[in-house]
């Protein structure tokens, strides 16, 4: 029972050790390109549409690094449950482990679905036409004045 | 004249960078904020905005219950509002539809796209 525990007390290491890289690549992304975001807008360069884009990539790689560190915190959550169960009572080893597998799975079709949303559309390099969901749009409230067209 | 105020809300600040970059040039004044509780503030304040482009994955307050709160201020009831995010969900597309969502854009935005879609809902000619 002690080594089941001990083997996935590693997993759970890991686990926190990819979540620190995680956190330090989020970091360290941020800080370069706030650093050059900084100059891009002060420097008021005319930069072609090609270059905005490719801007946008460090945030689509934040979220996708944020996607994948909430996961962990889950699967971390869930080894702590069965551990902690596995220790009360060695009977419930089989049974924990089940649960386990289910939370474990449930985790990574949850992680999948979390990528997708945060991806984007990155592999349309012509960028989407803007849906717009209404022929009348408000104009809003310039000089106190609502206008629909 | 003063320009029309247009809003940028995102929780990343590259984001709001990309946006600031790709709209210099038209004749707005920008305002960004790294979360929709900051912009309410201002709104609340009294900043009139005449567009919002908001972000939808944002912690604390996500952009569709910005939404939400922005249809219940007066000074925004019938602000045009656009999502500009990651997401594609047709769902949640729906969930905006019915919150009086003006339109979608996903990430990353084709800046002269994102630029058309603001002289649109302006008509900024």
């Amino acid at each position: 029972m002690a080594d089941v525990s001990s083997l996935f007390s590693s997993v759970q290491d890991i686990l926190e050790h990819i979540k620190d890289v995680n956190q330090s690549v989020i970091e360290t992304s941020d800080s370069a390109f706030s650093e050059l975001n900084r100059y891009l807008s002060e420097a008021e360069l005319d930069l072609p549409d090609s270059v905005i884009r490719a801007l946008q990539m460090q945030d689509i790689l934040r979220q996708q690094l944020s996607g994948s560190t909430d996961a962990i915190n889950l699967i971390t959550k869930s080894i702590s449950q069965y551990r902690s169960s596995i220790t009360e009572d060695a009977g419930l080893l089989e049974q924990s482990l089940g649960a386990l597998d289910d939370k474990l799975k449930t985790t990574l079709e949850e992680a999948k679905v979390k990528k997708a949303a945060f991806s984007g559309d990155t592999e349309n390099e012509d960028g989407n036409d803007v849906e717009f969901f209404s022929k009348n749009i408000y104009k809003g409230k310039i000089d106190g004045e609502c206008t629909t067209y | 004249m003063s320009q029309p105020i247009v809003i940028f809300v995102d929780d990343s600040e590259t984001a709001l960078a990309s946006t600031k970059i790709a709209t210099q040039g038209l004749p707005i004044e920008v305002k960004q904020y790294i979360s929709a509780g900051d912009a309410l503030n201002d709104l609340n304040a009294g900043v009139v905005p005449s567009l919002i482009i908001t972000d939808l994955n944002m912690p604390v307050m996500n952009g569709l219950e910005f939404l939400a709160a922005l249809r219940q201020l007066p000074v925004t009831q019938k602000t045009p509002v656009l999502m500009l995010t990651t997401e594609k969900k047709e769902e949640l597309k729906a969930e905006g539809k019915k919150l009086g969502l003006t339109g979608w854009i996903v990430k990353p935005f084709n800046p002269a796209q994102l630029k058309s879609a603001i002289n649109r809902v302006l008509r900024l000619g």
